[in-house]
């Protein structure tokens, strides 16, 4: 199947079942979904489980997708992410040191392939950029919340601060970053 | 909730992490409020592309055939997935009702499947009522593989078992053990099948040192087991 289907019609495919369709839109989001789901639970057999079970959520829950709120990918990659932050919940694991996941993004990746990622490599390039200029304390804020799936009570309490400035910490990293990504969107 | 009140929260809220009764209040806001609506998507945006810089790495081989696998557009092995597949499964199968319904609600606004987080509090409230760490299935085989129940295991203080045996096999059941992790073998001496099947009571170790559980009969080759 050729990369010119659009990821709409891939996903319409794996809803009806067609094997074709589910093998590509596998192949164009596994390293990403994959990738994702290792950065989050950082157990390779587990980010595999995941990984499968966010293809599978795909395929039950394909109807429910709506173009008008996002990007197959990024719609995909919800489902990821939260599968995993899910898991590490469940299993209770010890919260990842937020920098360990930073370095993780600003290494890129290997497999890497511009021709099928939704941002421009300069642009992602620019997203990592803008977490770096990140002050720490709302780095590590911004990562635990959107990474690992911690609230801002549970960020408060592993940055040993009090909610109301973990909440600023969130907020003001957010609001960086969309100032960031509109400047990126102008030039 | 007040606009000033959501626009403070909408960084949360386009991250999914903000806690059920506020989202929910905000929810009950953005549906009547463009504004803020508007506000809280361009956040979601930005929230979006963080899960998109992620570093892109290929998974094992054969990756995507698990996936036509388990989605039933290609053959199934006849062993038996792995047990940490199975668990996942396991919960996935159980909560994924809950989930869907969360799912549809939340996508409304800021996306699909964001309470998912919901979901795993609620089973990490449930365990911690108990004392538990863990709560899973694993399929009862027979000699020739085939599937003749479901051992559910649960690790707290104590850690218990929940048997139940498909109509087919239960008769032939008279005794039970557990194998340990580290070479043990315990009878399960109150084990007593019911007439539906089940059975399930307290076990003298932790579910963690417990390699399988088999349920014997009278011959040689009636043998059921499970492996945690």
């Amino acid at each position: 199947m050729s990369s010119a289907v659009s990821d709409e019609a891939l996903l319409s495919g794996l809803a009806a079942g067609d094997a074709d369709a589910a093998t590509a839109f596998t192949r164009r989001f596994q390293a990403r979904v994959y990738g994702l789901v290792l950065t989050i639970v950082h157990d390779e057999g587990t980010a595999e489980d995941v990984a499968q079970e966010t293809f599978v959520r795909a395929w039950r829950y394909a109807q429910t997708y709506d173009p008008r709120r996002g990007r197959v990918a990024t719609w995909l990659l919800t489902i990821a992410r939260n599968l995993a932050i899910d898991v590490i919940r469940v299993k209770r694991a010890e919260p990842l040191d937020p920098d360990v996941v930073v370095r993780k993004l600003q290494r890129g990746s290997q497999a890497e392939n511009p021709a099928d990622q939704e941002l421009p490599p300069d642009e992602r390039e620019r997203v990592r950029g803008a977490i770096t200029q990140l002050p720490p304390e709302q780095r590590r804020a911004l990562v635990l919340a959107a990474y690992l799936g911690r609230t801002a009570q549970e960020i408060g309490e592993l940055e040993g601060v009090a909610l109301g400035t973990a909440k600023t910490r969130i907020r003001s990293a957010m609001l960086k970053l969309r100032a960031s990504l509109e400047a990126t969107n102008e030039v | 909730m007040r606009c000033d009140e959501v626009r403070d929260l909408a960084p949360e809220l386009a991250l999914g992490i903000a806690d059920g009764e506020q989202r929910a209040e905000a929810l009950r806001h953005l549906s009547g409020c463009a504004d803020c609506r508007r506000a809280v998507e361009q956040l979601t945006q930005v929230a979006d592309e963080l899960l998109t810089v992620a570093p892109a790495q290929e998974p094992p081989a054969g990756f995507e055939t698990h996936v036509a696998r388990a989605i039933g557009l290609a053959e199934r092995p006849a062993r038996r997935p792995r047990a940490r597949r199975l668990r996942l499964r396991w919960l996935a199968l159980r909560v994924g009702p809950a989930l869907a319904t969360a799912a549809v609600t939340a996508a409304a606004m800021v996306g699909v499947y964001r309470d998912d987080h919901q979901t795993a509090e609620r089973y990490r409230a449930t365990l911690a009522e108990a004392n538990g760490h863990s709560f899973q299935a694993e399929t009862l085989t027979d000699g020739t593989g085939a599937r003749s129940g479901v051992a559910f295991g649960y690790e707290g203080s104590p850690s218990w078992l929940l048997l139940t045996v498909d109509r087919s096999h239960r008769d032939a059941v008279t005794r039970g053990e557990l194998r340990t992790k580290d070479g043990r073998t315990i009878p399960l001496r109150s084990l007593h099948l019911d007439a539906q099947g089940s059975w399930g009571g307290a076990i003298p170790v932790k579910l963690y040192e417990v390699a399988s559980v088999r349920l014997l009969g009278q011959g040689p080759g009636d043998v059921l087991q499970a492996s945690f």
